[in-house]
């Protein structure tokens, strides 16, 4: 459940490290929801500037979220995976975790990029 | 006693074993042995790749690639990577794998259609299709991402481009 405020960890090698979550209020958002992020800590030479505003693919949350299957999957932490406004990863690689969830939202880019896919 | 219980018939001790059937032959189940069983499955999804991949080739796309990266991960069997060098000829590729999966292998790609940016997904489950240019293909460089994946032998000439991995290796 990300909402207007959240602070998410980049989880992919763009260069921004955490990013906040700035849509409008009054909902939530989940895993595999594109949502517009202000950069908050980003490294020097990467290729996104602390204070830009980008839109961002959330692939982990702390609220647990269940499967058909009956499973339950939660995080450690609300992360994020820069993207731009065609979807596409801003980085090279997704270096956190990413949930076969996105794949129903048409999001195999971001699939295809990730090391780790549960 | 019960005017219930006296209506049954409960003298029938004895058994007539040919009636019960259990000996009327076992059931065929489909074992981890049947030949037929298991070489259905990832021969077609290996077919469809290989077909796929020629219509990428005959499209005059380069650096056409078809990586098996079932050992590597669950969600997907195969790769398909293959470079364009125009928008134009990706969605006249795109069309093509569209059309010839529909018509002559029976599959749908994923519900939404793509759009029209210079890295194009084709999802068809145990198979993806990546169409991207080559700056796009050098930029995310998914040959290296799966180097552990086994390259599938295709059966045709592929054209190859300026950045062809396979020369720098």
């Amino acid at each position: 459940m990300i909402q207007n405020g959240t602070v998410l960890q980049v989880s992919d090698n763009s260069g921004a490290k955490t990013a906040q979550c700035i849509n409008q209020s009054g909902r939530s958002w989940g895993i595999g929801d594109i949502i517009t992020v202000a950069i908050k800590a980003a490294a020097v030479r990467g290729k996104v500037a602390a204070g830009s505003v980008q839109k961002a693919v959330i692939v982990e949350t702390r609220k647990e979220f269940q499967r058909r299957d009956g499973s339950v999957v939660k995080f450690h932490q609300n992360s994020c995976v820069l993207v731009n406004a065609k979807a596409q990863p801003l980085g090279t690689r997704v270096l956190g975790f990413a949930t076969h969830e996105l794949r129903a939202r048409q999001l195999m880019k971001v699939l295809s990029l990730a090391t780790r896919v549960i | 006693m019960l005017p219930q219980l006296a209506a049954l018939d409960l003298d029938q001790d004895e058994v007539e074993e040919d009636n019960l059937g259990w000996d009327e032959g076992e059931p065929e189940l489909p074992g981890p042995d049947d030949p037929d069983g298991a070489e259905e499955g990832p021969d077609q999804s290996r077919e469809l790749a290989v077909a796929m991949a020629r219509v990428a080739s005959d499209t005059k796309a380069t650096d056409v690639l078809v990586l098996h990266v079932a050992p590597l991960v669950y969600w997907t069997s195969y790769l398909v990577l293959v470079t364009v060098t125009s928008r134009p000829q990706l969605q006249a590729i795109l069309g093509k794998m569209e059309r010839q999966a529909r018509d002559e292998w029976g599959r749908a790609p994923s519900a939404v259609a793509p759009g029209r940016s210079v890295w194009e997904v084709l999802d068809y489950g145990d198979i993806v299709i990546h169409l991207f240019t080559a700056e796009q293909r050098e930029y995310y460089d998914l040959e290296s991402f799966y180097g552990a994946a086994e390259e599938v032998e295709l059966p045709f000439a592929t054209e190859a481009g300026e950045a062809s991995w396979t020369r720098q290796y």
